[in-house]
């Protein structure tokens, strides 16, 4: 990770009007990784630009500028490149990583909604029902392993349904509590969730008497 | 010349697990024999024993210790799921891990039984027979994890996926002779006869009406049906056979548990 990032930046791109026999103006900005040893060296006083790069460049420090004017001639430049808008294209990715695990995350959601229902169609067989509703409980505990863009009500509305789950048994399970359960999935789905919905999560569970707290029954 | 044998579910469950004397008893008999089985019971060996097992699986993932999980089997499970599970338990806790109390070890004990070793004990040394029924749900997978497996066991009256009512109609004239037969004094306190016969009346009307829960009702008598003419029909279900196989002519000979003996052939 010693050269993480090379930008070049040029202001004749950025302007719009870069041409073939400007190259020697182009000031290039190389950026590194701060090293223990560039940490002891830098001056308190510098003060660091601001990242255009987000947080993940936070820890970046660029400590040089070199300018290509003041090279020698005859040493090879670097080809002409297409500037890169950094900050853009890594916003997009990072968008795009969201995305799909925001998608994940519902795919998930929409196979506890099926086992669930699931549950509630072979009510009857207890054997049928007792393996569904453990696969239940095997299926929602591998949200966490989704490394989605955490929103804390959304956590709070998952833990809060994996609690119920572990202290209820599908042999003392109703058809109403299976009910009230999809009804909290359905709410987790919206993802974005504000307090107000981890609540009502939480009526939701205690008015079908599902315990998210361990409890002597 | 040689005996055939058509083997029920009870049969195929102790040919796994039961008392040391009935298994001697099967040995034998099965050894002297062409031993046959129909896809039907393979369903009926999927849906009850290898179900229980996975069952019992999960209530030991889901408890801290084999004794809570064991608790919680004895109070849901039904008495014949108790007896085949007590059967089962007494081969597990042969593993001295087990015996010790070892959760991990019976995780892997089960899961072994239920995917594929008791499948292998239930096919071998036996042929299946002609499948007329073609029930889909006897090709239910347990590698296929456990979800999928309940999915595909599952049936529905109004999923076409075998072809019962087909097969029950061209058996239309049995059926009649089984309603008649559920007529007579002899077996007017026998309930699950009383049960049988009622729905074949159901059936009669309409052929769709075997399909879904149905179909686990009609169990004993469409095993009976399948009996190949020159086969003999083998279990240990005294109660639940005899009206059947007497009403629809199926050559049956009985093995009691608690006093096997090998049977005249």
């Amino acid at each position: 990770m010693a050269a993480l990032l090379d930008t070049i930046d040029t202001t004749t791109q950025r302007d719009g009007k870069r041409e073939a026999g400007a190259i020697s103006s182009l000031t290039v900005t190389t950026w590194q990784l701060e090293t223990e040893v560039d940490k002891g060296l830098r001056e308190t006083s510098q003060k660091p630009e601001v990242s255009r790069l987000g947080p993940l460049a936070s820890d970046l420090t660029y400590p040089e500028q070199e300018s290509m004017a003041v090279r020698d001639p005859q040493t090879p430049m670097l080809p002409p490149v297409t500037a890169l808008v950094r900050d853009e294209s890594f916003d997009s990715l990072v968008s795009s990583i969201a995305t799909y695990a925001r998608e994940e995350v519902l795919a998930h959601l929409e196979s506890v909604t099926k086992l669930l229902t699931g549950v509630k169609e072979s009510f009857e067989d207890e054997m049928d029902r007792q393996i569904l509703f453990f696969e239940v409980k095997e299926h929602l505990g591998k949200l966490w392993e989704i490394d989605f863009p955490r929103n804390d009500y959304f956590l709070q509305a998952v833990s809060l349904l994996e609690d119920s789950l572990a202290y209820t048994k599908s042999e003392d399970l109703s058809k109403e509590q299976v009910e009230g359960l999809l009804e909290v999935v359905e709410i987790c789905k919206r993802v974005d969730l504000s307090i107000n919905d981890v609540r009502r999560c939480g009526r939701i569970l205690r008015n079908r008497r599902i315990a998210t707290v361990p409890t002597l029954s | 010349m040689e005996k055939k044998v058509q083997l029920d579910t009870t049969i195929q469950i102790y040919r796994a697990f039961s008392h040391s004397s009935v298994k001697r008893v099967l040995v034998k008999i099965l050894s002297q024999c062409q031993v046959f089985v129909s896809r039907y019971v393979l369903y009926e060996f999927k849906r009850t024993l290898i179900k229980a097992v996975i069952t019992f699986y999960t209530y030991v993932r889901e408890e801290q210790t084999i004794d809570d999980a064991l608790d919680r089997a004895s109070r849901t499970f039904s008495s014949r799921q108790k007896t085949h599970f007590i059967s089962i338990f007494r081969e597990l806790v042969k593993n001295p891990g087990i015996a010790k109390g070892n959760k991990e070890q019976l995780l892997i004990c089960l899961q072994r039984m239920f995917e594929w070793e008791l499948l292998d004990i239930f096919e071998e040394g036996v042929s299946y027979i002609p499948d007329h029924i073609q029930c889909t749900p006897s090709k239910a997978d347990p590698t296929e994890g456990i979800t999928q497996f309940i999915k595909q066991l599952r049936c529905q009256k109004d999923w076409d996926q075998c072809s019962l009512p087909r097969f029950l109609r061209l058996k239309q004239k049995r059926l009649r002779r089984l309603m008649d037969l559920s007529k007579s004094p002899e077996y007017q306190g026998n309930k699950g006869f009383q049960t049988l016969a009622s729905l074949c009346g159901k059936i009669l009307d309409d052929f769709n009406e075997c399909k879904g829960n149905n179909c686990k009702i009609l169990g004993d008598m469409i095993i009976a049906l399948e009996v190949l003419p020159e086969n003999i029909l083998l279990t240990s279900n005294i109660s639940d056979f005899e009206p059947p196989c007497k009403a629809v002519k199926t050559s049956v000979r009985f093995i009691k548990y608690s006093d096997p003996k090998v049977p005249k052939l």
